[in-house]
């Protein structure tokens, strides 16, 4: 666990960003995790899938620690450009529609975020996802589905993609 | 088909998580049906794109323990020095915990565990000259596959002796130093079989590491406990590699 943390740290953090919305509190919540998991090092069983592991520990301590605290500062949703800048590079038209569509995604309530970014960019399966988020597997696809419903309105998809 | 169809189940379709036979029920309704085309099309967000945008975000990650480590005791009430403080501590700790059950060892606790050994003492032997220098970075360099020869010098630290050490049937090359402030240094290289990864730091054994992964070899500098400084090495190692 002590080699496989730090490199799945970035997926850590931007679980917290979609969780949280805010980078000084997604900066936050992935440190208090990264130390959460370190305390529990024991019980993580070696062979098993970090990630999710990580994953889970990060919605605990997130729902059960510092979503009440910080929604009391929180001013609601902030555009992704100032939580992370643009990258340079890549194909100008495509990185705005990119992220545009985050911005959508992010302005969505927090189960679908979490729901969307689990599923449709970590690429886990819906029995997967629904075991990370504690919820039934109809719940999943609940949530993806008003989702995808508001994100396809928002945004329709390109022609040929 | 008969009965009403599902946003979930339109989702799934999209999703490509039905099954066989679910799957070629719904192909048939919807051949037949513009209402479940259309509904179908409203439900048909841009994913590649939305994939791309999340994508990006990892770049902006930071990396862990330097950002622990530079972590200042602001914001939050809940998260304090002492927890930064306490951090380090349980890197430490789960770092021994872990070599003692890992079944595959970690190289690095390996180089951390031999490098607490060392005192300055150990080092206090006369730098060699250009030319040795040159040679013993050479003889390490065709062990490894990795030009190595600008680790002979680097910010703050006098190279002591290169040399080829073993892990596990690879050669493992430790470079030794004496920082200027007379702390004994590391800088380790082995095959690893790991995807490429930035440097990050970390505390092993107690001393101050960072770490990164590139083509296949894991590069370790350590020594010291101040992770600020083993990750300005390691950047700057990496940089002249």
């Amino acid at each position: 666990m002590q080699q496989g943390l730090p490199e799945v740290y970035p997926r850590l953090w931007r679980f917290a960003l979609t969780l949280t919305g805010q980078r000084q509190a997604a900066d936050d919540l992935a440190q208090a995790t990264a130390l959460r998991a370190l305390e529990q090092a024991g019980k993580f069983q070696p062979g098993t899938h970090l990630d999710r592991w990580l994953l889970v520990m990060a919605r605990r301590v997130w729902l059960n620690e510092l979503r009440s605290a910080h929604t009391k500062n929180s001013q609601g949703f902030v555009p992704i450009e100032e939580v992370a800048p643009v990258a340079p590079g890549g194909d100008a038209e495509t990185n705005i529609f990119a992220r545009q569509v985050l911005n959508q995604v992010m302005a969505l309530p927090e189960a679908q975020r979490e729901t969307v970014l689990l599923v449709y960019v970590e690429g886990y399966s819906y029995r997967e996802a629904a075991e990370i988020l504690d919820v039934p597997i109809g719940t999943v696809m609940s949530r993806l589905a008003a989702a995808r419903g508001k994100l396809a309105n928002a945004m329709p998809t390109k022609d040929g993609k | 088909m008969t009965k009403a169809i599902s946003d979930e189940t339109l989702t799934a379709f999209l999703d490509g998580a039905l099954g066989p036979k679910e799957q070629a029920e719904f192909e048939t309704a919807l051949a037949d049906s513009p209402d479940l085309q259309d509904r179908l099309a409203r439900l048909d967000a841009p994913l590649a794109p939305l994939r791309q945008g999340f994508d990006a975000l990892l770049d902006q990650s930071p990396a862990m323990p330097s950002h622990l480590h530079a972590a200042k005791p602001e914001g939050m009430a809940w998260r304090q020095l002492a927890a930064v403080l306490v951090l380090g501590v349980g890197l430490g700790a789960g770092a021994i915990w872990m070599h003692d059950r890992n079944a595959a060892p970690d190289w690095k606790l390996a180089v951390a565990q031999y490098q607490v050994l060392y005192v300055p003492q150990t080092l206090a032997i006369p730098a060699p000259d250009d030319a040795t220098r040159q040679q013993q970075l050479s003889v390490v360099s065709d062990a490894i596959g990795v030009d190595l020869s600008p680790a002979g010098v680097a910010s703050g630290l006098n190279f002591r002796r290169a040399q080829q050490l073993g892990f596990e049937g690879a050669p493992l090359i430790q470079i030794a130093y004496l920082s200027e402030d007379n702390q004994p240094f590391a800088f380790c290289v082995t095959e690893v079989d790991a995807a490429d990864s930035a440097p990050s730091a970390t505390v092993l054994a107690g001393l101050a590491g960072a770490h990164w992964v590139e083509d296949g070899k894991g590069y370790l500098i350590i020594g010291g406990d101040d992770l600020g400084r083993v990750t300005a090495l390691a950047g700057e190692l990496r940089s002249q590699l």
